[in-house]
């Protein structure tokens, strides 16, 4: 049977070389392809320790066409503090310690949340992103 | 047939906080007296404070908001659901915020890029806690 597979998944992000340094840099993970493409770039990233996994695509959010539309999007999300996406990690206590100290804000702190453990940072490009542990 | 032909006046003071009475009354076509339907509408800042704590959601969210200063919505909205159970929509806890910032129980403010609440309990002590210590006998306010 045919079937689709999810391979990349994309952020809208606000400057593609300031989202490059805070994802590799910061966040840690890998940049995988940087083609250009007109004045922008397909510009990709992937977790450390699973280079041919799922790709994040870090996305211009500057298309004309719904530029204004975007950018009030994105505020609104922020203002309520409402994470655009989420990623896993082994010990969101000791990922928001890492992170805090290199500079890295978070609109909210380590909180158990049921079967899961979230914060929530900003990712310095118009997003809220929040990280999740699952209970052991 | 009976025509119904509602009545309304008002009685009483109309002060910064007025507590009105509002008489309806609904004459029938023989024009004889009908009992009229007395309603008391109490538009105090206290009864702000009773009408919102009376519900058991906003009582919740009063709750969450003890837990910690500053939160998003989203936080709320996350504790709402994992400590209550509760799938709320965004629209709904909007409705029942703005009731309780209304009694002044909630605050929200601007900090950076994110709106925060924060409780209040200020109108509690003010409005509550000393009616409920005069009932209770155990205050000085008897």
């Amino acid at each position: 049977m045919r079937h689709m597979e999810i391979n990349v998944m994309s952020i809208l992000v606000d400057d593609q070389d300031k989202a490059l340094e805070f994802y590799t840099k910061k966040l840690g993970f890998v940049k995988k392809h940087d083609v250009p493409i007109g004045d922008a770039k397909w510009l990709t990233v992937v977790g450390p320790k699973n280079l041919d996994g799922v790709e994040l695509l870090l996305e211009p959010d500057w298309n004309p066409m719904v530029a204004k539309e975007v950018a009030a999007f994105k505020a609104a999300l922020v203002e309520n503090g409402i994470p655009f996406t989420s990623f896993a990690c082994d010990d969101v206590q000791a990922e928001y310690d890492r992170l805090k100290a290199l500079g890295v804000e978070f609109s909210q702190p380590p909180m158990e949340a049921g079967p899961v453990t979230i914060a929530v940072f900003d990712d310095t490009c118009g997003n809220l992103i929040q990280i999740a542990q699952m209970a052991k | 047939m009976e025509t119904a032909e509602p009545t309304r006046r008002r009685r009483g003071g109309c002060g910064r906080h007025p507590e009105w009475e509002l008489v309806i009354g609904v004459r029938t076509q023989t024009s004889k007296p009908h009992p009229t339907i007395q309603l008391y509408v109490d538009e105090s800042d206290r009864q702000r404070v009773f009408h919102a704590v009376a519900d058991p959601t906003r009582r919740r969210i009063l709750d969450e908001l003890a837990k910690r200063d500053d939160q998003t919505l989203y936080e709320l909205c996350v504790r709402m659901l994992t400590d209550h159970g509760l799938d709320m929509t965004r629209q709904g806890i909007e409705k029942h915020l703005a009731i309780l910032e209304e009694a002044g129980l909630v605050g929200s403010e601007r900090r950076g890029k994110y709106r925060v609440l924060r409780l209040d309990a200020g109108p509690l002590l003010r409005d509550v806690e000393p009616w409920v210590r005069r009932l209770t006998g155990s205050g000085s306010e008897r």
